[in-house]
């Protein structure tokens, strides 16, 4: 599970797109303890469709800002006010999102009325004291602009750094500050499988402040911790419990990890500093929920009281999870997971990473040997005080994955009929584990029959059953009988099987002149087909053929007689994650499946 | 799901409107904040599994509403106490809850408490209940909280009591939801004075509700009890839940007044005399202060020719021109037609209103017509209660013949509605009677998708042609203006097409698309990938662009409970003509199994002219019905799976000498 850390920055967007921006302002002035915000859009309103797209303008204020300034006009061609929205116009929506609460806030800016040719100017203002003195202004906006400036004058020594930069973004330095000037923008237009956009879309980040390295992130963040009121009775009380008699630490952990998975739910509430600083494990253990950071508190607390060190890890958990490393600031993470020290306590196949085993306390399926696929393959930052660090998580693919295997045999009209089995490991297992114990039954007999269908097209299913694995991973098994009708072809004397691999890896035509990273599903990928013949029918074709490279690798092999054969394909993705450097690759492995995929097994009725 | 909490204020006359209460439809029981909560049996402390259920991820394990009734219509209050135990890892999701309060139904007194599963009672804390403004329009408010210690084994109680000004309460009482019940019931309280009547729907032969009157001191009180009430199958396109959960409404049918019985929802007729007002509130005090709105509309058609143009104009300016409010219903407040001119923002029926009242200024006659989206419940029309309807259409009589209008979505032509507002039944309130009538339906053939690929095969066996997607009818609304823009539309169709053709490369997508005629025609040019090309044989999806992957009715018709409602008919075909060098063989006919039967039909064709090495394959889908009850399902499901067969198949083209 995929919890939310603290929201970021201030978030100004538009709830339309389209349309050109003409001109965007973008003004912040740091100061002691504040951090003051301006924000203006020009919008030409130039299709019909523009009209509609831009008949509401959202506008979003994050948990530690307060929105003092706001207009908005409506101006025709020549730059006159045709109207302006009052602010009592403007529909408040507190804590927008999928949180519990938060107090982040919208504004809803209606502009009714709207005609082609005419502009829409919104200027917003804000205030705040950020928790951690940093911010950034995204560069690229869902529409695209002609105009971009950015100013930021300061009180205090500035860091700055743009992340992702492009040819049509240039930043200078001024006194006490710099400015960012940019023209002929795009819009954000991200292509399919891209990472979340702070890894590739051009952003100006700006600190402030002592803490100018990462240790100085995770000490400022040991520091934001420690100050909540921790060693309470209940929580050592709790942890003696729970490991009493447990022989070992990594019982112990794995007891109070699986405490915390199962009896406290997750739910987001963030107030203000609250989106970083996390309840006391006390309370999150009396009320049973919480957030990441404040599950993953609670079990270091209970850990402490166990007797094991343990620390919090932060990490980005959206979809490709590099962070922008070169200006430390805590707005790149979105995810708090758990370090603990057991030592050689470790067994084989749990996560470790620099001699410390990872536990995400948000994981629905308890257990610590397998850790989701959101916190592998990405750096992930140890909060340790002085010793804060950099760990690199690799990915855990061979704990992902699935296995199809189909046994039949051919009838005599050329249909195969058998049975086909699928196991399933990690994340996937995970969705269907949580379906066994909680979705109606015809539910998940529809569901497994919509699997089997997607894997083997034109195939008719029935006696659909289904169980969960017992392994320390999330596994489960699925089953039905089959008939898939033509399975064995014949065109012009020319017999082929209809049979072929489970696909696992993008299309090859998304690494067409593709520069933007790739996010791909790590994991092990194998098709296996036992099929037995009629008399009379013909050898299959030979196959042994590999591809293989750093991200990965395919096989094929096609093994057998006149009476029986076996085709197996397994696919190998080993990285969550294919950078610029690694697309050229990538594409070779994409158009190797796609080729197997389509390729038959083809039947050699000569001999 | 939206619901309406239809509370009027005011025991006559007063207006207010239905605002969507919220997701926490449940109910109870009295107990003002304070009381003694009742007693929970062992047995419900004992229970891990529901009988019939066994995967259910939670139980409602008693449901209790209690509807007082205030005499004076200022006071009325509906006291809900609910008790659900959680019994797997995902049924924890019920520890969190949302409550809608507005101040038409305003939500007070909430108290809540966990018993754990080690027998322990916790309650919800004060800082574990967050309000959230929703609008400062009628002062909408979400209450969230969260339930504390909402583990597997634990069950929860909620209890709160909504006060609404009214002795009208248009929402049901929902025996069901999508959790199974064990017990619910809802008593209501009936003042002295008055005559209600009730609707009572029973949707599975299995519920059974029991009713029983009895004399308080209060008055009569009339208690509906269902006991082992199953939850609502979540199916594929079922009908929506207001036509699915079995429920009871209860409404006021007359007072007794100085002057004698007078009607409140006694008829349709005395509804909408209700709702229509007076000088000082509904409609007749909207339309009253509509001078300025009178006059616009006279701009707006200075300019038009015909009648139909005239009301188009305005229609335009009121879709565009007049934000929308979120508010749903067909009672109105205060507010009048220059107000929410001047204003430039209504909700629904506001903006029908406008609209009725701008166009009786430019010379068209038009009645209001009460509506509800199928998508949201179908209505009953013998029970008088402005509850059933979500919304306001303006139908607008225009050269002879009568125009629906639908002023509440920008995409929405003029004289035009949505799939789900089509084939509805609406009530037109402003004729001396009340008249129902059946908004017109598209016929399969108005929503066509029709697909046409013209692809050639080259010596060296790779494919290259165009390809054509002509949508029309519904199909065409649901693309129409898809993106923000042509630029990101053609993108938008790009990938579409690059997904629906595997293994081809699309290029050059032109889209061209016509509001008013409901028209979206895509072209492009394809060539199959390096990657797709087998020298010597080609396959292509026998259905490509429009191949059914998945048939979404595989349920058997003795396990599936509900019926379906698709969203509208229609006419789906692909036509692929492919031509070929020589030397190379076609392939059979793919298999199709023709299909015709009460839900719809499935034809395939395949001609092949050797001679000119060319051949031609379509396949037809059409379904000529909505709604599908009963052994209809099993129609509607063959059907499906003859498609999505047919469209697994491939076409086949063998060359040179191969193996």
């Amino acid at each position: 599970m995929r919890a939310v850390l603290a929201g970021a920055a201030v978030l100004l967007a538009a709830a339309a797109e389209s349309a050109t921006i003409l001109e965007r302002k973008v003004e912040l002035h740091v100061a002691v303890g504040s951090l003051t915000r301006s924000e203006s859009w020009l919008v030409a309103i130039q299709e019909d469709r523009d009209v509609e797209r831009w008949a509401e303008f959202s506008i979003t204020v994050g948990l530690l800002e307060e929105l003092t300034g706001c207009t908005a006009e409506v101006l025709d061609a020549a730059g006159k006010i045709v109207h302006s929205v009052p602010r009592r116009r403007m529909r408040r929506i507190d804590s927008p999102g999928s949180d519990l609460f938060s107090s982040s806030k919208a504004w809803i800016v209606p502009f009714p009325g709207l005609a082609v040719g005419q502009r829409v100017r919104v200027r917003v203002e804000t205030r705040e004291s950020p928790v951690f003195p940093a911010s950034a202004v995204d560069v690229l906006q869902t529409a695209g602009q002609e105009s971009l400036e950015v100013v930021v004058s300061s009180e205090l020594p500035l860091r700055w750094h743009l992340a992702n930069p492009c040819p049509e973004v240039a930043v200078t330095a001024t006194e006490g500050g710099i400015r960012l000037r940019g023209s002929k923008l795009p819009r954000l237009d991200p292509p399919e499988r891209a990472p979340d956009a702070s890894l590739w879309v051009p952003a100006l980040h700006i600190a402030w402040g002592s803490a100018s390295d990462w240790a100085g992130i995770g000490r400022w963040y040991t520091e934001l911790v420690g100050s909540v009121p921790r060693g309470r009775a209940e929580v050592a009380a709790l942890a003696r419990t729970t490991c009493a008699g447990i022989d070992g630490r990594r019982r112990c952990l794995e007891a109070l990890a699986a405490h915390v998975q199962r009896a406290v739910r997750y739910e987001a509430v963030a107030i203000g500093a609250g989106g970083w600083v996390p309840a006391p494990a006390h309370e999150v253990l009396a009320r049973g929920w919480g957030d990441c950071k404040e599950k993953s508190n609670l079990l270091v607390e209970l850990l402490a009281a166990a007797g094991i060190r343990a620390h919090l890890v932060l990490l980005h958990a959206g979809d490709g999870g590099m962070v922008e490393r070169e200006l430390a600031t805590p707005y790149v993470f979105n995810h708090c997971i758990v370090a603990a020290e057991i030592g050689p306590d470790a067994a084989a196949g749990d996560p470790v990473v620099g001699g410390l085993v990872l536990v995400d306390p948000t994981s629905t399926e308890p257990g610590i040997v397998w850790l989701p696929p959101s916190c592998q393959g990405r750096p992930v930052l140890l909060v340790d005080g002085e010793r804060s660090r950099w760990l690199e998580v690799p990915d855990r693919f061979e704990l992902e994955g699935r296995a199809l295997e189909v046994r039949g045999r051919i009838g005599a009209g050329g249909e195969l009929v058998g049975e086909a089995a699928l196991e399933v490991s990690g994340l996937e297992a995970a969705l269907w584990l949580a379906a066994f114990r909680s979705v109606a039954q015809d539910r998940v007999a529809v569901a497994v029959h919509e699997q089997f269908t997607s894997l083997v097209p034109g195939a008719s299913f029935a006696r659909m059953r289904w169980a969960a694995l017992d392994r320390p991973y999330p596994s489960a098994w699925l089953a039905a009988e089959l008939t898939l009708p033509g399975a064995l072809r014949e065109v012009a004397g020319r017999r082929s099987l209809r049979i072929g691999p489970a696909r696992s890896l993008p299309e090859a035509r998304l690494l067409d002149g593709r520069t933007v990273p790739l996010v791909l599903d790590a994991g092990v990928v194998r098709s296996r087909w036992v099929v037995g013949f009629p008399a009379g029918a013909c050898r299959p074709v030979a196959v042994s053929a590999r591809s293989g490279m750093a991200l990965g690798a395919l096989e094929a092999t096609v093994t057998g007689d006149a009476e029986q054969m076996t085709a197996e394909w397994v696919t190998r993705v080993e990285r969550s994650w294919a950078g610029a450097g690694d697309l050229g690759e990538l594409a070779a492995l994409c158009r190797a499946e796609g080729l197997a995929e389509r390729t038959r097994v083809r039947l050699d009725c000569e001999k | 799901m939206a619901r309406r909490s239809g509370a009027w204020s005011g025991v006559i006359g007063v207006a207010c409107r239905s605002l969507a209460t919220g997701a926490l439809a449940f109910g109870a029981a009295s107990a003002a904040a304070g009381a003694d909560w009742p007693e929970i049996p062992a047995t419900e402390r004992s229970l891990k599994t529901v009988p019939g259920f066994p995967n259910a991820p939670a139980v409602v394990l008693f449901a209790q509403g209690r509807m007082v009734f205030d005499e004076e219509g200022i006071s009325s209050r509906l006291e809900v106490y609910r008790r659900v135990k959680i019994l797997t890892r995902e049924g924890t999701e019920y520890g969190s809850m949302s409550l809608g309060s507005s101040e038409f139904f305003r939500v007070k007194e909430l108290e809540a408490r966990t018993h754990t599963p080690d027998g322990r009672i916790v309650e919800l804390p004060k800082d574990a209940v967050f309000k959230k403004e929703r609008s400062s329009y009628y002062n909408r408010v979400v209450t969230s909280f969260a339930m504390p210690e909402a583990t597997e084994g634990a069950i929860l109680e909620v209890r709160y009591t909504a006060f609404f000004d009214s002795v009208i309460y248009g929402d049901p009482w929902y025996f069901q939801s999508e959790l199974p019940t064990l017990h619910s019931t809802i008593t209501y309280v009936v003042p002295p004075g008055y005559k209600f009547g009730h609707d009572l729907r029973r949707t599975l032969r299995s519920v059974e509700v029991a009713q029983e009157s009895r004399r308080t001191s209060a008055g009569t009180e009339v208690v509906y009890t269902a006991a082992n009430v199953p939850a609502i199958p979540d199916e594929p396109s079922r009908f929506p839940f207001e036509d699915l959960g079995t429920r009871v409404i209860f409404l006021p049918l007359e007072y007794n007044g100085q002057l004698g019985w007078i009607g409140l929802l006694e008829s349709w007729e005395t509804l909408i005399n209700l709702v229509q007002g007076n000088r000082d509130y509904g409609y007749k005090h909207f339309r009253l202060s509509s001078k300025a709105a009178a006059k616009k509309a006279k701009e707006l058609v200075a300019g038009a020719s015909t009648p139909r143009e005239k009301a188009c104009a305005v229609f335009r300016f009121v879709r565009d021109g007049i934000a929308n409010d979120d508010a749903s219903g067909v009672v109105i407040g205060e507010r009048t037609g220059d107000g929410v001119l001047r204003a430039g923002r209504g909700d629904v029926a506001e903006k029908a209103l406008l609209l009725q009242a701008m166009l009786d200024g430019a010379g068209i006659s038009s009645s209001l017509a009460w509506a509800n989206p199928l998508n949201h419940g179908r209505v009953n029309p013998k029970v008088p209660n402005p509850g059933q309807f979500e919304t306001a259409l303006v139908a607008a009589e225009v050269g002879g013949e009568r125009l629906f209008l639908d002023p509440s979505d920008a995409r929405i032509g003029c004289g035009v509605l949505p799939a789900e507002l089509e084939g509805a039944s609406v009530l037109l309130v402003d004729g001396r009677k009340p008249e129902w009538v059946t908004t017109p339906q598209t016929p399969p053939a108005g929503s066509r998708q029709d697909a046409v690929l013209d692809l050639a095969v080259s010596a060296d066996g790779k494919v290259t042609g165009s390809g054509t997607l002509t949508l029309t009818g519904h199909h065409a609304y649901d693309r129409l203006r898809w993106k923000e823009d042509k630029e990101a539309s053609a993108k938008a169709w790009t990938e579409w097409a690059a997904d629906a053709l595997s293994g081809f490369d699309v290029t050059g997508v032109e889209v061209s698309e016509d509001a008013e005629a409901r028209k979206v025609e895509v072209k492009w040019v394809m060539a199959q990938r390096e990657e797709a090309v087998l020298a010597d044989e080609v396959a292509l999806s026998a259905a490509a662009p429009l191949t059914l992957a998945q048939n979404p009715f595989v349920l058997p018709p003795e396990r599936r409970m509900t019926p379906v409602q698709l969203s509208y008919t229609d006419v789906e075909q692909v036509e692929l003509r492919l031509r070929w060098p020589e030397g190379w063989t076609p392939g059979p006919a793919p298999r199709c199994t023709a299909t015709a039967n009460g839900a719809g039909s499935l034809r395939c064709e395949y001609t092949v002219e050797a001679g000119a090495r060319t051949l031609r394959a379509t396949r037809t889908v059409e379904i000529q019905r909505r709604e599908h009850f009963g052994n209809e399902y099993g129609e509607l499901r063959a059907l499906y799976a003859a498609t999505a067969a047919a469209d697994a198949e491939q076409v086949v083209v063998l060359g040179g000498s191969g193996r």
